[in-house]
This record gives structure tokens, sequence and C-alpha cells, in this order.
């Protein structure tokens, strides 16, 4: 093999990327966004396309899908799916009200690391 | 360039105490630590860039001098939009960490508190103090962003600290301290026998030793020695002492105490250990709790401690800035004192000869297969070694555990 | 059984103040919430690989089958070169920002350009 000369892959087109709200994060969010629609659609079509591919072996899933009830067990479990889904998504939420019931400001902590040397 | 790819969840090491990790919350850890690689392998570089060519020229035009501080870096740093977006996905990173390892040991949190206790109950080799108080160093912010610390309890007996703590160290090293998590313990344990080939402990201290990680390959590679795990935490001391058991470790016993408060027998230890466990405390408990260790070492003792060596004065600006930032965004508030403290200076007010002080290095001793040490971490950095010699451990490239220590 | 809100304490926060590292608290939280569902999406993703395993061997898709899956070291590397070919993906416009800083070349200004190119 010959040696291998370290070729830059370019990433990002040439050319200023604009910005189009004040703050660039939420440019950012909003890419990082579009990116997890796009992941999202080929997850579906992933299943879609187990759905077809048991079809063929004669297990017909989206039919069975459709008149699918969950039974009592099943119902609750996937209520409690679903509330955990919440909170781990929206977790950011608790954290802040912890921080305003505990008081916990910008200056305590500075405060934490400035008394660090005394304790 | 591929990034290197962490081993998954199912690969770390399982005893009978493990908890029950279902596959939505293996498919979490997976992505986490991945996560985590990916922030550091990827993420992280473009700091320094947007450092050099951002914003170090840009406060040198506003002031019309270069930075000259750590602490200057880092308030010039958090008005840069890229850095900003790294430390705000490395922080919700770790809290991700931490709420699916908590979360996972919380549902089955009576099982394994059920489990610990049938290794626990009745077993000389635990001993939890009713009454410890907990040292203020801990008190003034739950450390790692832990919720709660090493410290607190729950429900009766419980053992979520220790828990997490075992389940999540794979997330956040990305596998890098051994399927067991006990890399830095076997490391030491390598410096140890190839550096003092002749020396053989009978009774070993490991203070700071959470749930005893990295003592239970000292006690493995000295199993004739006594060895006694303190840590100021009962329910990690809950979690490693019924571990412990589980894995077969009789030689090791767990007390709970504050480091000052330690009630144990002057003289008496032939060894005293302290691992990564420094800069979670403060510099009037470290002098005091190191008179304490120089009382209980026996004349001719050893003791040893790994942590991050300090900055030099040929540490760079932004390397500083960079090993500060755990102590201002992880919550290890203590680290960033500690970076410019002389430890040999507090070793010498503890009683310890400058002639029998040491330091060096050790590679980090992880099985074949897992993943490379330090690439899910940021604290890369060389350091000065007061000892320059020979031996292969006293080459320290910053990719290898510090160690520093001396002799009674 | 001990009464403990699972969830609540899950997501307990940590003594010590949050840092907040952009302007606008709200676009923290964006963030937050943003790599939040990026996680579950990765979870979805890794359970729908473990239900074509058991698929193709054979296996019944039960959900005891599925938590008791473990991938052997073909399927675990694949696993995990998907995440973390996906969290590229997802944080793509990270690195463009960095190719960006890191070559001022890469960041011209259309409007610079379109002036430069009249007056040739």
């Amino acid at each position: 093999m010959t040696e291998t000369t370290k070729v830059r892959v370019p990433q990002t087109a040439k050319g200023h990327r604009p910005t189009f709200f004040e703050d660039p994060t939420n440019d950012r969010i909003m890419a990082m966004m579009t990116s997890m629609i796009t992941e999202m659609w080929v997850m579906r079509e992933r299943l879609d396309t187990v759905e077809a591919l048991a079809a063929k072996k004669g297990v017909f899933l989206e039919e069975e899908i459709e008149q699918f009830e969950p039974d009592p067990d099943r119902a609750e479990e996937r209520e409690r799916m679903r509330q955990e889904l919440l909170s781990r998504v929206f977790y950011v939420f608790q954290e802040e009200a912890e921080d305003i019931a505990r008081g916990d400001t910008p200056e305590s902590y500075e405060d934490a690391i400035n008394t660090s040397a005394d304790r | 360039m591929a990034t290197s790819l962490p081993p998954t969840y199912d690969r770390t090491g399982q005893h009978p105490l493990s908890p029950d990790v279902d596959h939505d919350e293996t498919a979490r850890f997976n992505f986490l630590t991945n996560l985590n690689v990916h922030l550091n392998q990827n993420v992280f570089p473009g700091n320094r860039i947007a450092f050099e060519n951002r914003v170090s020229p840009k406060f040198e035009k506003e002031t019309g001098h270069a930075l000259e501080t750590r602490q200057q870096v880092r308030q010039a740093m958090l008005g840069d939009s890229y850095y900003q977006s790294w430390a705000a996905l490395r922080r919700n990173a770790m809290e991700q960490r931490q709420q699916a390892g908590r979360h996972a040991v919380l549902r089955q949190l009576d099982d394994l508190i059920e489990k610990a206790k049938h290794y626990n109950d009745g077993k000389e080799t635990l001993q939890i103090d009713p009454n410890a108080e907990v040292p203020r160093y801990l008190a003034a912010v739950d450390n790692h962003c832990m919720p709660g610390s090493y410290y607190t309890d729950v429900v009766s007996d419980d053992v979520l600290a220790g828990a997490n703590y075992e389940t999540g160290v794979f997330i956040t090293t990305a596998g890098s301290m051994s399927s067991k998590g006990d890399g830095g313990g076997r490391s030491i344990v390598n410096f140890v026998k190839d550096r003092f080939p002749d020396f053989s402990p009978k009774r070993i201290l490991d203070l700071g030793a959470g749930i005893g990680v990295n003592t239970l390959p000292i006690a493995e590679a000295f199993p004739d020695a006594e060895v006694v795990a303190v840590d100021a935490g009962a329910p990690m001391l809950r979690w490693g002492h019924a571990r412990a058991q589980a894995l077969g470790y009789e030689n090791v016993k767990f007390i709970h105490a504050d480091g000052d408060a330690l009630d144990l027998d002057p003289n008496s230890f032939d060894w005293v250990q302290t691992t990564m466990f420094w800069h979670e405390t403060s510099t009037a408990s470290i002098h005091s709790m190191m008179k304490k260790v120089f009382d209980l070492m026996a004349p001719g003792g050893l003791f040893l401690n790994v942590e991050q060596p300090n900055f030099t004065p040929e540490t760079p600006l932004y390397d500083q800035f960079t090993r500060d930032w755990d102590a201002w965004y992880n919550n290890e508030p203590f680290w960033s004192k500690l970076h410019v403290m002389d430890v040999f200076e507090v070793m010498a007010k503890a009683g310890f000869d400058s002639g029998k002080m040491f330091d060096g290095g050790t590679e980090a001793d992880i099985e074949q297969g897992q993943f490379q040490p330090w690439s899910s971490t940021i604290s890369r950095h060389k350091a000065e070694l007061k000892d320059d010699g020979d031996s292969k451990h006293n080459a320290y490239k910053g990719e290898r555990w510090y160690l520093f220590g001396g002799w009674k | 059984m001990t009464e403990i809100d699972v969830n609540k304490l899950a997501n307990a926060k940590a003594k010590g103040k949050r840092p907040y590292f952009f302007d606008d608290p709200a676009v923290e939280r964006v963030l937050s919430i943003t790599m939040a569902v990026a996680t579950e999406l990765a979870v979805t993703r890794e359970r729908l690989d473990t239900v074509e395993r058991l698929l193709e061997a054979g296996e019944p898709v039960t959900k005891a089958n599925i938590d008791a899956y473990r991938p052997d070291d073909d399927a675990s590397k694949d696993r995990q070169q998907w995440h973390a070919d996906y969290i590229s993906r997802i944080l793509r416009i990270v690195h463009q920002e960095l190719e960006a800083v890191e070559n001022e070349s890469l960041n011209e200004d259309p409007e610079k350009l379109a002036d430069d190119f009249a007056a040739a």
C-alpha cells in the first residue's frame, strides 16, 4: 500500500453559512432538529419495510397492528413508558425548579469555589 | 478520520449484585457513551481553534494586551458561541447520564437493597456510623453533578449512590476504566510491584475509597494483607462492601467515617492509598487529613496518591482553563484550587521528609478489546515530574495515571 | 415496599448552581430537550435493530427476548457505529462551524463576493 497523503475532506461548503436568528445557537438547534426529523423518517420507513417483509411471509403485521388492542397490563405499561419518556425529555425544567427552590445562584457556586480553600 | 468506537454496555463485568439493565436502558447507556466520546473527540478540539482564531485575537483587540490568567480565558471563552454550545452539550450529556443510571437503579432499589443486605447483615467487615458527620467539602455542592452526592440516603439501608456510581462509570469513561471499572486500582498495583518489588504490606488503608472499585485490585495483589476502605458516604460503602463480598474479597473492611475523624491505631498501616480523592476535599481538610495519614502510617510505610498533576509555569493558559472545567461546571469546586497547590509542601507539613517523596506515571491497565483510555475525558495533559529517572514509570506523557507519594 | 417517586428522584438536580451557557436561558432549555429527544430516538433505533436480529434468527419477538438479547462482537460494533454516525449527523452543524472557524477562507461573505465579482 502506498503512503497515504493527508487529504482534508470538506464537510462544509465554501462560503459563509448564513445564520438567520439573532442568537446563532437557535440556528444550531434548528439544524439538529432537522437532522432528527430525517432520522425519524428513516426509522419509520425501516419499520414499514419490516411490516412489508413480514407480510410476504404471511404475517400481516400492518393489519394486526391496526386491530391490536393492548390488554390492561400492557396498557398500563405503556402509560408508565409515556410518563417516563416525558420525564426524561423535560428533565431540565425539574432541575430549574429545584435550583430556584434551593436558592442556588451563580454567586453561590462562585462562593463554593472561592471558599473551598478554607473549609 | 473514523472515530474509535467504545464497547457496548453489555460488555461490562457483572456480579451477583449488578442491577438488571433492560434493553432500552442498555441502548441509552450505549448512546450516551458514544455522545461523550463524540463530544470529546470531535467537538471539544474546536474550542482550542475558537480560542486561537477568535477569542484570543478579540480580547487583544479590545484590551490592547494578551490574555494573562486562566480566569480571563474562562470569561472570554464564555462569550464565544461555539464554546457555549460545546459546554452546554457536555453538561447535558452528564445530566442525562445521571438520569439514566439513577432511573435504572431506582426502579429496582428495593431488590438491590435486599441483595446488599444479604451480603452485609451481621458482617464485621462493614461499619456504618449513623452519627458520622458529612464533611463540609462534600456538603456544599453535589460532586460530579450526582444528585445527593455520595452520602444521601434516599431510603433506609440505601445503596442508590453506590449502584448508580458503578453503573455510570462506564458511560462517563466510555469503558476506559476497564470492564469492571477498576483500571485505576490495577494501574496502582502495577506501579507498586514494578517500582517497589520487595514491598510487602501487611495492613493497607484506602482513604476516600468510595465503593472500593480501586481497592479490590490492591486486596487481590496482596491477599495476605488486611485492607481497610474508608469513605464518608454510607450508601457507597453498603454497596461497595456487598459487591466485594459477592466477588469473594473477604480481606477488605469498609468503614464509614470522615477522614478527619478516623479512629484507627497510629503507626499501624504499611500503606495508605488515596485515589482521585484530593480534588474533592478542601485545603483545610487535606492538611489535617494528611497529618492524620502520617500518624496512621507505620514507620517505613508508604503513602501513595493518584491525582491529576498540577499546573506548572509551563502549562499553557488554554490547557489550564480546560483542566479547570470540571471545577466550574461539573461540581468539583476545589479542583481549581488544588491545581495550583504544592502537594509536596502539604506532605512536608504533615511530617513527610522531602528526601523520601517521589512522583511518577503508570500506564492505564485495561483488558484487550476494551476502549482505549482517556478518549472520553478532557483531562489530557503533560506534567513536570519531580523524579526524572530511568524507570519507565517516570515518563509521564499525559495519557497515563500520575502518582505521587512518600515513605515515612 | 418503599414508596419513592422514581421519575422525580431520577431527575433530581445536583446541589450547586446549574450553569447556563447561553445568553437566553430558553435556548439552554430547548437544547436540553433536543438532546434528550436525540437519545430517545437512538434508543428506539437500537430496539428496532434488536427486533430485526431476532426475526432473522427465527426467534419470537417477545419483550423477554428483546431484553435478553446480547449482540455478538460484530453486532456490538455495528450498533456502536450506528450511534457514532447518527451523532455525527445530528451535530453536523457544530462541525461545519468548526471548519469555518478553523479556515477563514470557507467563510467568504456572499455579499462581499457579489461586489467583488461585479467590479471585476
